[in-house]
């Protein structure tokens, strides 16, 4: 048995040993960790993953296609077709297929001002397509690559966020907060209205100050946000630390959806969460998930776009 | 076709491990956007602030273009904003230097001067940068000269 690092069960995955082992031993580990399903659910689960991903696509490509790129309805039409064909049983790869054809024309007709959550969107559709609905090592390797996807967005972003080094000092957070969605959430709960006053300033990055906030805060939640999003990216690496992991995720991704209101790419979200818990509760996010969507979308049309 | 799933998962790995560095590099060194190109550093940076001007150089001066909405339209239809946001310094306007040659019937130079200003996270401040494109027919072919220069003349507050 491998299992050295990831520290797995001795409970095997739905991949074969020897299929494993055909990719070497880091790829092999890598490979289990993320396909690892000890009660056998995959193929159900992605049943599910399927209609909470079609859910999020079109809808994001609703935003993609009102945010007057010059495309043509038709499409926004097209796509929310193709999509809803995954109603059918036994349409249901050929539907998320031609989904991915007309997502991918969207990304490439915003392209290179294309969204980071449609390029996740776009990769999470294309694993679902190349695997077989009815073949359950196929169905693991589905939720691995959305896992994998999963990860990039938690963990990539901690680490860009390390890179970046903008979060040690809330000096991002100070100048962004009068910009998100809902500013009130950081005006009210994280910043002095010192603070509040210098940032909300739409000319205050013109005068070449140093941005270097006071409000003690905002600067711990600046740094908490670093950290929860690397702790929920490592941990969602291990098996063992899935269920920690979609709990820190979700502590985590209910401030930020407040302040900045990202309900586009919510869908999208809450699908790649989704892989994370096994038990047949998540079916009913799919209703949730429509109907939140469907009336964040009302919301937002009728506050203006 | 299994097979192809994961060689496919391992690939899109490798590949975000190199992306993540990589689209750092580029932020820093050309000034592409933190939020585009699937590079995770939404909610990073602020992307920089342009501004974009069309001018026609005759002599030693450069004569302001008036465009009109209809020139806004088709600009805009090339995407001109949207790259310069997303691509930074490695925008580039083919499209809208053909239609602003042609449609506007240009003999001399073009220059599009785009004055940027970048957060500039390892300085905790905003950086101005300021480009000059100059774009000229050569038989046929349009050649860009291009000058770029920090200007950064703020008052600098301590």
């Amino acid at each position: 048995m491998r299992m050295s690092w990831a520290r797995l069960p001795t409970t095997p995955g739905p991949l074969s040993e020897e299929f494993l082992d055909s990719f070497g031993k880091t790829a092999g580990i890598i490979l289990q960790a993320l396909t690892w399903d000890p009660k056998g659910v995959a193929p159900r689960q992605t049943r599910i993953i399927r209609l909470l991903l079609h859910i999020g696509i079109v809808l994001d490509a609703y935003g993609v296609y009102s945010m007057n790129w010059g495309f043509d309805d038709k499409w926004m039409i097209a796509t929310g077709i193709v999509g809803a064909l995954v109603a059918f049983p036994r349409l249901q790869r050929l539907s998320t297929v031609l989904l991915l054809g007309t997502y991918i024309r969207a990304l490439m007709a915003g392209y290179p001002y294309t969204w980071n959550h449609t390029w996740l969107g776009a990769v999470a559709l294309l694993f679902l397509c190349l695997g077989d609905p009815d073949d359950e090592e196929s169905c693991g390797l589905m939720l691995g690559g959305l896992r994998a996807t999963l990860i990039y967005a938690m963990f990539g972003a901690a680490i860009q966020k390390i890179l970046h080094g903008t979060y040690w000092r809330g000096e991002f957070l100070a100048l962004q907060a009068p910009g998100m969605q809902n500013p009130w959430f950081v005006r009210d709960f994280l910043m002095t209205s010192a603070d509040w006053a210098l940032y909300s300033n739409e000319n205050a990055w013109q005068s070449g100050m140093r941005i270097a906030p006071n409000s003690p805060v905002l600067i711990f939640a600046s740094i908490m946000t670093v950290v929860g999003e690397l702790v929920a990216g490592v941990w969602m690496m291990f098996p063992r630390t899935r269920k920690p992991a979609l709990v820190a995720s979700v502590l985590l991704m209910l401030p930020i959806q407040i302040a900045a209101f990202e309900y586009l790419f919510l869908g999208i979200l809450v699908t790649l969460l989704a892989t994370l818990e096994d038990r047949a509760w998540i079916r009913f996010l799919v209703p949730v998930l429509g109907f939140t969507n469907i009336g964040l979308v009302i919301y937002r049309v009728a506050a203006g776009g | 076709m299994k097979r192809l799933q994961a060689y496919f998962l391992i690939f899109f790995i490798g590949w975000v491990s190199i992306w993540v560095p990589t689209h750092r590099y580029l932020t820093f060194r050309y000034d592409i956007s933190p939020w585009k190109l699937g590079g995770m550093a939404m909610y990073c940076r602020k992307g920089p602030i342009y501004f974009l001007d069309w001018y026609e150089q005759i002599g030693d001066e450069d004569r302001y273009i008036d465009l009109t909405d209809a020139d806004r339209d088709v600009l805009f239809k090339h995407s001109d904003p949207g790259k310069m946001i997303a691509l930074g310094t490695l925008a580039r306007f083919a499209d809208s230097v053909h239609y602003l040659i042609d449609g506007h019937g240009i003999q001399n130079p073009l220059v599009a001067v785009i004055q940027r200003s970048a957060y500039s996270g390892r300085r905790h401040r905003y950086v101005d940068h300021s480009c000059r494109h100059e774009f000229i027919r050569v038989d046929g072919e349009i050649v860009e000269n291009r000058v770029c220069r920090r200007v950064d003349q703020r008052i600098i507050a301590p």
